[in-house]
């Protein structure tokens, strides 16, 4: 029996730590509430946070102001989304309408919102702009400090802590090109480090370097920062990920400040970034093939095709689409697009004409990004 | 003839690549039998050195060695583990590994010498017609007893190993396992179909290692031991909990209240990466206590673990053996410490319940298989679809299938109706389910009346794998008078350094200790 209170009384003081441990998690859902406005459902903001790849997310992203959070925490499970949207609920910082699809922030929510604004520091967040290169120059900087440190002390058996291919090859290929000079570069990682950590908060540099894996030192895992520092497993994820789009943000104002760093930049474009598949997509479309030689050869269908030169329109704004879109057929879109004032596919699909297609309207809508 | 070369560079295999400077009991005479084309079933003890017995051959021979292997996570550590030590062409294959990056190694599968595979995965077509191509000299399959223990269950390609080796032109076996019994073994050697097996037996027992049993009236006072048990001693730790929850809820606990401790939490629900991490930390003596389940143990090859201690313990003596083996691999005096109150039986039991399906589930089953017939139509493919469709479990299904599969009535998602066929077959899988359900049952007393003995607990323990066993180095058992006076490990701090500013971190992580200003 008392075993049972005991679980019980365990799960509260969990759920009731959970909440205060969430701050900034908490944040970003309550400020994208508060900007959507109820004109999309909760789900949007998963897709939205997870950085779904999807015209209407990205749009949306931008259309709401909220840019700068998408992707910012691709691994958030709907599970964990799910609870704490259940929390606020519970505890009356938003409420639903519209037969429990949309939510709105209520008057404590917003209160709450006001105060704690600051401290959210959710501006220094770029999550489209950085969107997937931060996970690949988090991950190249980890493994080539684990790398590089235990190269000095001439060990050699340890478990390197990142294992994806593209990763290690390219810390492999780099530290060749380095190789056999190796104490000016560690030295110069090292001031870097320091200096761009020194411009972060106390708690921020200390969290980050807690996490780092050296020589005979293995950095913590996301639980155990957790337990360290009183926060959700959710606001670590933030938290760091907050501040590898300052790093990457300081990088880009003064590369030459940072030559190590920069190098784990360099070759990371948006374009590089696209979905494999799409990329084989552009490759052929920059050889002159029509999509429907793209599908033929690809043996995929058009639908996907059609998918693939979105994704790619979306990322590289200087490609033509006046070759799917007759002036004509924009300007109609244009126009619907003001009249319903709205960017919801669907609604400006039953404005235009028969004749236009949601593949049309979707590549003008990405020449609405910016 | 050729072999006859290879054995006689067996020795200087081991020191220059292992970089180790004689065999252990076992090793030299299962390779040398390996060598020569035989099968070997081989029982050694945890910790004595199992991986080295395929791991020199795989080095020695031409072609590829396949090892099969119970656990993604296993798997996945011996390979980070020879890769560390500098074996590049080790793989693991598993369902963890995205298409494109499966089609790569498929691509190249020749280049390896050592491969890991699940033995679900080998039932893959894909995957069997490129390893019918490469050149394959030896057949591993490592905690062999999972054959016994797990085979007639939930992992029935388990029982279909034998057609895969077959496939694969019937290279030399090794069949290695710490916790098999005489019927085990014989479950094992039938499963393989290999008759002629090689035994190499040898006894499990570990002389270093004294067994303790606690009886407490309740959970706090069992807490209340652990807490004073574990802030006692400062040596590596391991605490075996039945549920996820228990080892967070404990982790979390000990924390707060020895706050000079380093204490993590481990079980299968942790995303890889933070798996991995505990894990090293662990290896690296930056933790003392992991609180963990099951998913904590097999093969884990840690030296210096001086405690292990059994908050809940398992449904059978083979997994406590498993998991006690975890201490003192270096031969250091070790102890094994399990917490007994009244009833902590149920969570087994009722793991057992949840594992095979009862007699009315089983009729609705087939019920809802007839019904399907009558209208013509398969089975689901997508197994949510499925449960949803039988109200059962996943495991229980798994049971269900292999057992409709082996009477015929299923094949695929096919369903093969004949009402007189089906009654027997009924009546069939009833009693298959009874007798595996009392198996599992006389498994878990055999648990309990070791608990509740009052005789030498070392001898029971083994008794049932072997006749006699080592006096014990150091203490031997509860019932023969064990006293935690008598127990005065050397202190085993982590090597964790008072908290430092990050800046003094980062110096040290990144430029190492000479660096330090003291
Ligand atoms: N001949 C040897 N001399 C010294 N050390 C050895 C020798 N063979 C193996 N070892 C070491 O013994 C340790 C245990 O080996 P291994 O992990 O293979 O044990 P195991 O028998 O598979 O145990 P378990 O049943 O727990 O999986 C390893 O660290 C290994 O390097
Ligand atoms: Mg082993
Ligand atoms: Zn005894």
């Amino acid at each position: 029996m008392s075993f049972v209170v005991k679980a019980i009384f365990n799960t509260l003081h969990k759920i009731d730590h959970e909440r205060d441990r969430s701050v900034i998690f908490k944040g970003i859902i309550l400020t994208s509430c508060a900007k959507i406005n109820g004109e999309r459902t909760i789900q949007s903001i998963y897709h939205l946070l997870t950085g779904k790849r999807s015209i209407q997310t990205v749009l949306d992203a931008h259309l709401y102001g909220l840019d700068h959070l998408y992707g910012i925490h691709r691994q958030l499970s709907l599970q964990s989304f799910n609870k704490i949207v259940a929390d606020l609920m519970r505890n009356h910082y938003i409420r639903t309408s519209h037969e429990d699809k949309v939510y709105l922030l209520t008057d404590r929510g917003k209160k709450w919102l006001a105060t704690h604004k600051k401290k959210l520091k959710l501006s220094s967040f770029q999550g489209f702009t950085y969107n997937r290169m931060d996970s690949i120059f988090y991950a190249r900087l980890i493994l080539f400090i684990q790398v590089l440190a235990n190269q000095r002390m001439q060990h050699t058996a340890y478990i390197p802590v990142v294992d994806q291919p593209s990763i290690t090859n390219w810390v492999k290929k780099t530290y060749k090109y380095l190789y056999p000079n190796l104490d000016r570069p560690v030295h110069e990682l090292y001031r870097e480090l320091h200096q761009i950590l020194s411009t972060l908060s106390n708690l921020e540099a200390d969290l980050f370097v807690n996490r780092l894996t050296g020589y005979k030192q293995v950095g913590l895992s996301i639980q155990q920062l957790a337990q360290m520092y009183q926060m959700s497993g959710e606001d670590i994820q933030l938290v760091l990920m907050r501040i590898i789009h300052q790093m990457i943000s300081i990088i880009y104002t003064s590369p030459s400040d940072y030559q190590m760093m920069s190098l784990m930049l360099r070759d990371l474009t948006k374009i590089n970034l696209l979905t494999n598949s799409a990329n084989e997509t552009y490759k052929l479309f920059k050889k002159g093939y029509n999509l429907q030689q793209i599908a033929t050869i690809r043996q995929l269908k058009m639908n996907t095709i059609q998918d693939h030169i979105v994704e790619i329109a979306l990322y590289d704004q200087t490609i033509p689409i006046d070759q799917f879109v007759s002036d004509q057929a924009k300007t109609e879109i244009i126009q619907a697009i003001h009249q319903v004032n709205s960017t919801k596919l669907k609604t400006i699909k039953q404005h235009v004409g028969e004749k236009i297609s949601y593949f049309q309207i979707r590549l003008v809508l990405t020449r609405y990004i910016r | 003839m050729i072999n006859l070369r290879l054995m006689n560079q067996l020795e200087t295999v081991l020191s220059k690549q292992f970089n180790l400077h004689a065999f252990r009991p076992g090793q030299k005479e299962i390779i040398t039998d390996l060598l020569k084309g035989n099968d070997v079933l081989g029982i050694l003890p945890t910790g004595s050195g199992k991986s080295l017995c395929y791991q020199l051959p795989a080095k020695l021979l031409p072609g590829t060695t396949i090892v099969v292997s119970p656990l993604i996570s296993l798997m996945i550590d011996q390979v980070k583990q020879l890769r560390a030590k500098g074996f590049k062409d080790v793989i693991a294959i598993n369902s963890l590994l995205d298409f494109k990056q499966r089609k790569g190694i498929y691509a190249n599968l020749s280049a390896y010498s050592l491969i890991y595979l699940s033995p679900e995965i080998l039932q893959q077509d894909e995957l069997l017609s490129y390893l019918t191509k490469i050149d394959i000299r030896l057949f591993v399959i490592d905690e062999a007893h999972c054959i016994s223990q797990w085979g007639h269950e939930f992992r029935p390609d388990y029982l279909r190993l034998h057609s895969v080796i077959e496939m694969l032109n019937n290279p030399p076996i090794l069949a290695l396992s710490a916790t098999a019994n005489e019927d085990v073994q014989a479950d094992i050697i039938h499963a393989l179909k290999r008759p002629k097996m090689i035994k190499h037996i040898y006894p499990i027992d570990k002389p270093n290692i004294a067994f303790h049993v606690v009886r407490l009236q309740d959970e706090d006072e069992k807490l209340h031991t652990l807490t004073k048990l574990v802030s006692t001693y400062r040596v590596p730790t391991l605490i075996y909990f039945s549920r996820r929850e228990d080892t967070e809820n404990i982790a979390h606990r000990l924390a707060t209240q020895l706050v000079d401790r380093k204490v993590a939490f481990y079980h299968g629900g942790l995303d890889a990466f933070d798996r991995l991490m505990i894990q090293q930390q662990f290896m690296n003596d930056q933790l003392d206590i992991i609180c963990c389940t099951s998913a904590f143990g097999m093969g884990i090859d840690k030296d210096n673990v001086r405690l292990v201690i059994h908050y809940h313990f398992p449904a059978q003596l083979e997994s406590f053996i498993q998991e006690v083996g975890r201490a003192g691999r270096d031969g250091g005096e070790s102890i094994s410490v399990l917490l007994y109150t009244e009833n902590d039986e149920i969570v087994p039991q009722s793991f057992i319940q949840q594992e095979l399906p009862t007699k009315q589930e089983i009729a609705y089953v087939f019920h809802q298989l007839s019904q399907l017939a009558k209208e013509n139509k398969q089975i689901p493919r997508s197994l949510p679809e499925i449960i949803n469709l039988m109200q059962i479990n996943e495991t229980k299904w798994r049971y269900l299938y292999f057992q409709l599969e082996s009477q015929h009535i299923l094949a695929n998602q096919q369903i093969n109706y004949d009402a007189d066929h089906w009654q027997r077959a009924f009546q069939h899988i009833l009693e298959h389910r009874h007798a595996r359900f009392q198996y599992k049952q006389n498994k878990l007393n055999e648990m309990l009346k070791w608990i509740h003995s009052t005789t030498c607990l070392r001898e029971k323990l083994y008794a049932e794998f072997q006749s006699s066993f080592q006096s014990p180095a150091f203490q031997c058992c509860t019932n023969c008078g064990f006293s935690f006076a008598n127990w005065q490990p050397v202190e085993q701090s982590t090597t964790s350094q008072p908290i430092k500013t990050w800046q003094e971190q980062l110096k040290l992580l990144m430029l190492g200790e000479q660096h330090e200003s003291k």
